[in-house]
């Protein structure tokens, strides 16, 4: 049996769940963001862990694998937490303690799952990796890697070079769907690090932000990884202003090309070095081929969206996963 | 798609923001979008044993 983490509106897990069944397994989903659906009963004694979902109880020992694919990994809890009436800053912080309790009890089933020696695929413990030890990283690795910086200060000489650079959050971009209340999705993207200074000509401080070199593309490559294995993508999105820079600003009107690439060995050796020194098997890798054909690594999405690889490119990614999952 | 209006944000909210997040876009969710289809299937036999919820995507770019 196979345990999934995951969150509702992932049609990956979908695809893997029936896959799994295909393949003769079976699944258990918890999706995160259903508090409302699942009630689920957690117990955790010894070196064991059960749940009971829907009436029915499973433990730990019943899962042969575990997939850490979305969400935050754990059971869904409640979304309401108690409001101290004029106890603002007691009510954030016992917000935060609640936060914390999920999160510790969280860790010791993932070191349960671990100690008993289950396979997983994903790592529960890096769902949201730092970008900036990311690309240190690849660079000790010898990837080819864009020169970055950290700062909170606009000197003249950076501004006199704004166009040889751009600016994308420090984090993850922005990605949140508010469907009850504005009824608006808000997102943030790579951009120009020029369109963003122009007004702030004069200035000498900003917000801490994040200032990279600006990489010609020949092309973009999407690469999916699971457990040494690259299936990769070119992504023709230079040619479309509105693409140009970040091809996540999908033109639907004219969609980016998606070409099925294969990566020098020699990339996918330190990708796959990389991969491993994160505790990583699975993920997708965003990279840049230049006109002088260097490949440049961009950054590791531990839970990348692949369906567009799938539908497009005719990887067979989700039976793959499955038969991971599923296999000895 | 289009870029939020920062102009509505106070002066200070706006300069707190760091660049990399100062362009916001939005988009605006369609009631057909937000359809919700949600299958659960629930099969508790000797063999079967299935939770999973589909749900189309609220919507691309």
């Amino acid at each position: 049996m196979i345990l999934i983490f995951s969150v509702s509106y992932d049609p990956a897990a979908n695809a893997v769940s029936q896959w799994i069944e295909k393949l003769g397994s079976q699944s258990v989903r918890i999706n995160h963001d259903e508090p409302d659906l699942q009630d689920i009963e957690v117990s955790m004694t010894g070196d064991e862990c059960s749940f009971v979902i829907n009436g029915t109880r499973v433990c730990l020992s019943d899962f042969s694998a575990v997939w850490y694919r979305k969400g935050l990994f754990w059971v869904p809890t409640a979304p309401r937490k108690p409001c101290f009436p004029s106890e603002e800053a007691f009510t954030d912080y016992i917000g935060r303690k609640l936060t914390r309790e999920n999160e510790r009890a969280a860790e010791y089933f993932h070191f349960l799952v671990r100690s008993k020696g289950i396979k997983t695929l994903g790592n529960p413990f890096l769902g949201d990796p730092n970008k900036l030890v990311m690309m240190h990283r690849a660079r000790g690795l010898g990837l080819d890697v864009p020169a970055f910086q950290i700062t909170n200060r606009l000197p003249p000489a950076l501004l006199d070079e704004a166009d040889q650079y751009i600016t994308k959050a420090i984090s993850d971009g922005i990605y949140f769907w508010d469907a009850e209340g504005a009824k608006k999705g808000y997102f943030s993207y790579t951009e120009n690090f020029r369109d963003l200074t122009q007004s702030l000509i004069g200035r000498v401080e900003i917000p801490l932000s994040f200032v990279q070199e600006k990489i010609d593309k020949k092309y973009e490559i999407r690469a999916f990884y699971l457990d040494g294995q690259f299936q990769s993508a070119a992504i023709i999105s230079q040619n479309d202003e509105q693409t140009k820079l970040d091809y996540r600003k999908y033109n639907s009107k004219s969609p980016n090309r998606n070409i099925p690439v294969k990566l020098p060995l020699e990339v996918e050796i330190k990708l796959d070095r990389l991969f491993r020194s994160l505790e990583l098997n699975t993920g997708s890798v965003d990279l840049i081929r230049t006109p002088d054909d260097r490949y440049v690594f961009l950054e590791i999405n531990p839970v990348g969206m692949y369906g567009n690889l799938v539908s497009v490119c005719n990887f067979d990614i989700d039976r793959k996963i499955a038969t991971w999952l599923c296999g000895d | 798609m289009h870029e939020l209006d920062l102009k509505l944000l106070h002066e200070a909210d706006r300069d707190s923001l760091p660049l990399g997040i100062r362009t916001i876009y939005e988009k605006e969710i369609g009631d057909s979008q937000r359809e919700k289809r949600i299958y659960r299937i629930d099969k508790f036999g000797a063999n079967k044993f299935v939770i999973f919820a589909l749900e189309k995507p609220i919507s691309r770019i």
